[in-house]
């Protein structure tokens, strides 16, 4: 192969592989997901029982489908997790070395989200036993529902 | 000249690698995929009262002597102290009885209740209590053997 060619077809492959990585990653940036508590308080009232708290995920594309192209109907797969401020324990506004254990349990509404749709589910937060070392007041703490695409 | 043309081929080819990799910054505008909504949670204790046991709920008595066990109690409301037995304040085995009477006595050592019955409204308090358990009336016709009963204690908010 002559010098030539050879700088011929590099040429093409610099030319056309740049393109085609730029048109992967604008698919990447038309893509979003979401993850939502329907509200961003949650009483617990008088705590003697458990209460639950619904929330949506959701992935949004802007992506237009190509002629002749299948168009992605799938934004992939996710894991939902939680995490505590207090390490899952209500803290007594007032004594801060109060506090009641509590659990907080996510309804997962599964694990592959298709594109444009709404998943809706629940956590359930259980307060747990009162003993004598409580006080009266408010406990509170701050719940954070995080959304990891895989 | 071919030397220069695989260098290149060779840092392409890390431009494509690496786009791949960090691709999932791009999906929401986000570091590392991650996507977090907050709830702050909240309860109240608005009438606050509260008794339990220091140790075993098992409380053993050995030859009819008086036996002290700790009650622990807390309360913000004013409230009221019982005491009930299942057997009418009797010990029983099979065919044999042994009376006892109690009392609770508070930190003070001030007996708040010694009868099997509800005691007047206590206001606010944190500390610990004592239940005492006096068996009565065992002489020479009293039988060995095991003798058994159940108590429970209760507080109640007054209203």
């Amino acid at each position: 192969m002559s010098n030539l060619n050879i700088l011929k077809k590099t040429l093409i492959i610099l030319i056309v592989l740049p393109l085609w990585v730029s048109s992967h990653d604008k698919k990447n940036d038309d893509v979003s997901f979401s993850v939502n508590f329907d509200d961003n308080s949650l009483d617990l009232g008088d705590m003697q029982s458990s209460t639950s708290l619904g929330f949506n995920v959701q992935c949004i594309s802007d992506e237009k489908g190509k002629k002749g192209k299948k168009k992605v109907s799938e934004c992939g797969s996710y894991t939902l997790s939680l995490s505590s401020q207090n390490d899952y324990r209500l803290i007594h506004n007032v004594n801060p070395g109060y506090s009641i254990a509590y659990g907080a349990t996510i309804i997962t509404p599964g694990s592959l989200i298709e594109k444009g749709k709404t998943y809706t589910s629940q956590i359930e937060v259980e307060p747990g036993y009162f003993t004598i070392t409580q006080r009266a007041g408010i406990y509170a703490d701050t719940l954070t529902l995080s959304l990891s695409a895989d | 000249m071919k030397k220069i043309i695989k260098h290149s081929s060779i840092v392409l080819l890390s431009i494509i690698f690496s786009s791949s990799v960090f691709a999932c910054h791009n999906y929401g505008h986000q570091d590392d995929c991650d996507f977090n909504d907050n709830v702050d949670i909240a309860g109240e204790i608005d009438q606050f009262l509260a008794l339990s046991m220091n140790s075993e709920a098992i409380i053993s008595m050995q030859n009819g002597v008086v036996t002290s066990q700790d009650l622990a109690i807390a309360a913000n409301v004013p409230f009221t102290i019982s005491m009930n037995s299942a057997n009418d304040l009797k010990m029983v085995n099979n065919t044999h009885t042994v009376v006892y009477t109690f009392n609770i006595k508070n930190a003070n050592n001030d007996i708040v209740l010694s009868s099997q019955a509800t005691s007047a409204a206590h206001s606010e308090i944190s500390e610990v209590w004592t239940l005492n358990i006096i068996p009565e009336g065992i002489d020479g016709s009293t039988k060995a053997g095991d003798y058994i009963d159940t108590i429970t204690i209760s507080v109640d908010a007054a209203t």
